[in-house]
């Protein structure tokens, strides 16, 4: 790995005070970043760039920095590494005419809408992140950037309390408006591969968490804790088909079980990508959550939840049925999540098709102190577009 | 030039709204200094790479993914 990699070959010159480590971390969820660096027991001071300020298209982006804060090199591949150091320390570098100074400190009154906003991102604290939502959206026609960042926002209020519903979708729609722009934009282009189905994955994006997690509790260290746990989508491998053949039981065929009307849980869905070709495939993501205004909650001595999803004429759903198993408690109200994946049929027409589910599941309420089985229809719309 | 030619365009140039700040894309360049940002670190406290001056440094721009 790039980043481990260099740590390994440069930790003498570190040691011996020569040469420091820095780092910038282009993800939406810096604490992640945070876990790798004790993983990988790299010890350096790590910036947060979520907004992709710095306006980098690529990661891994190698920068050698001199005394004087001037740029030395860029792009330095890791074969380079030991033999890149020893040099870079022992070359003497002119102080140059300007001296490179600090940023002065935030400035929530900027006069740029674009850099009010950044600012109030960076620093005004989440809970104002829907007055941030607000002046991006003020701005969105500006150009790509501003898209990006509109999308950085509204996935952060997603992840924060002051959540509200469709948060997750908006943040996946304006990525993909910015990627639409600037196609060649890898940072945006992984936002929404993070998400996205396995076919059209990179590799896995967070699939090191549990080994991290693992030999950093068998070193006698407590894990960086994550305030967002990864998803499935962000766990999963690539992969070149969909398992759409292996297919099994439905779990109420003849629709017998009580609607939930109330309804006790709610549900967000979201689509990634946004619109998907004939022949491409997407993610869906279904979060369900207790309805708190009607004082609903898990019920965890019963079943799991369950979900099922129908399969429209030539199209492929893999997997159909989804299962989320109780924790260990008597009740809970966490979010529960399920994604699986879909492919068009090769000659759908453009438009929305709904794709029907349906989950099952126990809940307990405590205005009348209930408990009941429930099942929740579901139509999951998908944008169809070439 | 005149000085009422200078301020003419002055007075032109400083009538209209500033505009919008460039984009930072692209701008890490051999030879200049790396872009003056003010970024929050792990804890939320604002750094910048202009205050680790003083010692080399190898910056990493990356994604632990």
């Amino acid at each position: 790995m790039h980043v481990p990699g260099w740590h390994e070959q440069t930790l003498k010159l570190q040691q011996e005070g020569r040469l420091a480590m820095a780092g910038i971390v282009q993800e939406q969820h810096p604490d992640r970043a945070r876990l790798f660096m004790q993983w990988k027991r790299m010890d350096w001071p790590i910036l947060v760039d979520s907004l992709n300020l710095l306006g980098v298209q690529v990661v891994p982006l190698t920068v050698a920095i001199d005394e004087h804060g001037i740029v030395r090199a860029t792009g330095i591949k890791l074969a380079d590494a030991a033999r890149f150091a020893e040099e870079f320390v022992n070359t003497s570098y002119p102080a140059p005419a300007v001296l490179v100074v600090p940023p002065p400190p935030p400035d929530l009154h900027a006069t740029s809408p674009r850099a009010s906003a950044d600012d109030v991102f960076l620093w005004g604290g989440i809970g104002r992140v829907s007055e941030v939502i607000a002046s991006y959206r003020k701005i969105r026609d500006a150009d790509a950037p501003v898209l990006f960042r509109l999308g950085v926002a509204y996935r952060a209020r997603y992840d924060s309390p002051h959540r509200e519903p469709g948060d997750f979708q908006a943040a996946v729609d304006h990525w993909q408006q910015a990627l639409d722009l600037n196609p060649n934009q890898y940072i945006w282009r992984r936002r929404i591969q993070q998400y996205g189905p396995r076919l059209d994955k990179p590799y896995p994006f967070y699939d090191w968490v549990p080994a991290a997690r693992r030999e950093i509790r068998e070193r006698g260290e407590e894990p960086a804790p994550l305030v967002v746990e990864p998803g499935g989508a962000e766990f999963a491998s690539p992969a070149k088909q969909l398992q759409a053949a292996a297919g099994p039981a439905e779990p109420d065929p003849g629709g017998r079980i009580h609607r939930d009307e109330m309804p006790f849980v709610l549900v967000e869905q979201t689509v990634v990508p946004p619109a998907v070709a004939p022949g491409a495939t997407g993610r869906v993501h279904l979060v369900f959550r207790p309805n708190t205004a009607r004082q609903a909650h898990w019920n965890n001595e019963a079943g799991d939840l369950v979900v099922w999803v129908q399969t429209p004429d030539g199209w492929e759903i893999d997997p159909r049925r989804l299962t989320v198993p109780n924790p260990p408690l008597e009740v809970s109200l966490e979010p529960r999540q399920v994604e699986f994946e879909f492919r068009v049929p090769t000659g759908a027409a453009e438009g929305d098709t709904r794709v029907a589910a349906y989950a099952l599941y126990y809940v307990c309420e405590d205005e009348n102190g209930v408990c009941l089985y429930r099942r929740q229809d579901l139509q999951v719309r998908i944008a169809v577009a070439r | 030039m005149k000085w009422w030619l200078t301020l003419a365009l002055c007075l032109t140039a400083c009538s209209r709204t500033m505009p919008e700040p460039a984009p930072l894309a692209e701008e890490i360049r051999v030879g200049s200094p790396f872009p003056n940002l003010l970024l929050p670190d792990l804890d939320g406290r604002a750094a910048s790479v202009a205050a680790m001056r003083g010692r080399k440094l190898i910056l990493h721009i990356f994604a632990s993914w």
